[in-house]
């Protein structure tokens, strides 16, 4: 019952942070950044199932496994920096949101270089 | 003078021959090379002694070595699919459709996809040209044979004309299509690769521009060669209809990418010998037919 667990756990944070919102402005933030870490982790749990899934598949076509993770590892960051961004401009703070996001740009074009040079040297290879 | 020449040539291939004791050990052993299930030279071993050798692996062997490419094709194909696949699920759990991460995480997908691609390409591509290089060197060795064959049978003004000109241009074609049309298709799968990494460079016109030219240069060549061999028809022999029509359907309907240049080449070049046959006749007729009157007179 994961549904309810979330459901209960959200429509709980959001209560409180009403009734925190109108005599602790600050408090409710804080909270309301608390909780959707909470929510996000909680989802982590399940992401595990999924990825072992796309494992097997991967495994199965014969790609090679460090290009797959490196599309993982892509596609996590690119969530992780997301949350990140949102939070921040909740907070009301978007130019640090941005400055994350760039961030985040050069950490996936870091991982993703394997690729790219792989990429180079068949088409090179063509020659 | 030439008939002397190939009977001197044969006798000397013949003696070549037998030096080695037919050459059939090594033959084979080269033969081994391709063949995985079948051991050819048990199955030499077995028809010198008189024994039967085992059919049962051949049809699995033929299927192996017709086919592989095949298997590579639909395994790149298979791994295609399942990427595509792992791409869904991860798209279908994003948060936002716009956002400039998630950009950079579709173009690192697309470079993974056209490696792939790309890598088969090159198996198809080497076999290709490798296809080619074998063809028209088994072209040339065979001919002069073939030659001999033809003055010891007979047809010595066949030999004169034709084969010559048919060696000259199976060479000439397989020339080409190894350093002009490869080489063209490979570029055009670069360009295209690239065109296809950013929305902002637009190369896809020079890319379709060396397709387009490889395919031009295809069908002159098929043009050329087609005409070089319906003239040796027209001379030797007559070419009906019928199987003009059937021969430039099949080829048409089940050649892919070439097969419409190679019929309409060949349909006018067919047209083109008739013509000059007719023409011909007729001249050849009049003649005969004023030396007739002017005998009788």
């Amino acid at each position: 019952m994961e549904l309810f667990k979330i459901v209960g756990f959200s429509m709980f944070a959001v209560f409180l942070i009403l009734i925190l919102k109108e005599t602790r402005k600050d408090v409710a933030l804080a909270l309301s950044i608390v909780a959707g870490v909470g929510i996000l982790l909680f989802s982590i749990t399940k992401l595990e199932i999924i990825v072992s899934m796309l494992d097997d598949l991967v495994l199965k076509s014969g790609i090679n496994k460090e290009f797959f993770y490196i599309i993982l590892k892509v596609t996590g960051i690119s969530y992780i920096i997301e949350f990140t961004k949102n939070i921040c401009v909740d907070a009301g703070q978007s130019a640090l949101g941005t400055k994350v996001e760039i961030a985040g740009k050069v950490i996936v074009v870091t991982i993703s270089l394997p690729l790219i040079t792989s990429l180079i040297t068949t088409l090179s290879s063509l020659l | 003078m030439k008939k002397i020449l190939c009977i001197f040539f044969i006798l000397i291939s013949i003696n070549f021959v037998h030096a080695t004791d037919f050459g059939v050990k090594d033959y084979l052993s080269t033969l081994n090379s391709y063949t995985d299930t079948i051991n050819l030279n048990d199955v030499y071993n077995n028809l010198r002694e008189g024994k039967l050798f085992d059919y049962s692996n051949i049809l699995n062997s033929i299927v192996d070595i017709f086919f592989r490419e095949v298997v590579i094709g639909l395994k790149s194909g298979i791994s295609i699919f399942i990427l595509i696949v792992v791409i869904g699920i991860l798209k279908s759990l994003e948060l936002e459709k716009d956002s400039s991460i998630i950009k950079i995480g579709n173009l690192i997908l697309y470079i993974l996809i056209s490696i792939i691609l790309v890598t088969t390409f090159k198996e198809v591509i080497t076999m290709f040209s490798n296809t080619c290089i074998s063809v028209t060197s088994i072209m040339e060795i065979v001919s002069p044979f073939l030659m001999g064959i033809l003055v010891a049978t007979g047809s010595i003004t066949t030999i004169g004309i034709v084969s010559p000109l048919i060696l000259f241009v199976t060479a000439l074609v397989g020339f080409l299509i190894t350093s002009i049309i490869v080489p063209l298709l490979i570029l055009s799968i670069i360009f295209s690769v690239i065109a296809s990494l950013n929305d902002k460079i637009k190369l896809n016109k020079v890319s379709s521009l060396f397709r387009n030219s490889s395919l031009f240069i295809i069908g002159i060549l098929f043009t050329i060669f087609l005409a070089v061999l319906s003239i040796q028809t027209s001379i030797t022999t007559s070419v009906d209809s019928l199987t003009i029509k059937t021969m430039s359907n099949a080829v048409s309907n089940f050649v892919p990418v070439v097969g419409k240049f190679f019929s309409d080449s060949f349909e006018t070049v067919v047209g083109a010998t008739e013509v000059v046959g007719k023409v011909s006749g007729t001249i050849r007729n009049y003649c005969y037919n004023t030396y007739n009157v002017y005998s009788y007179c």
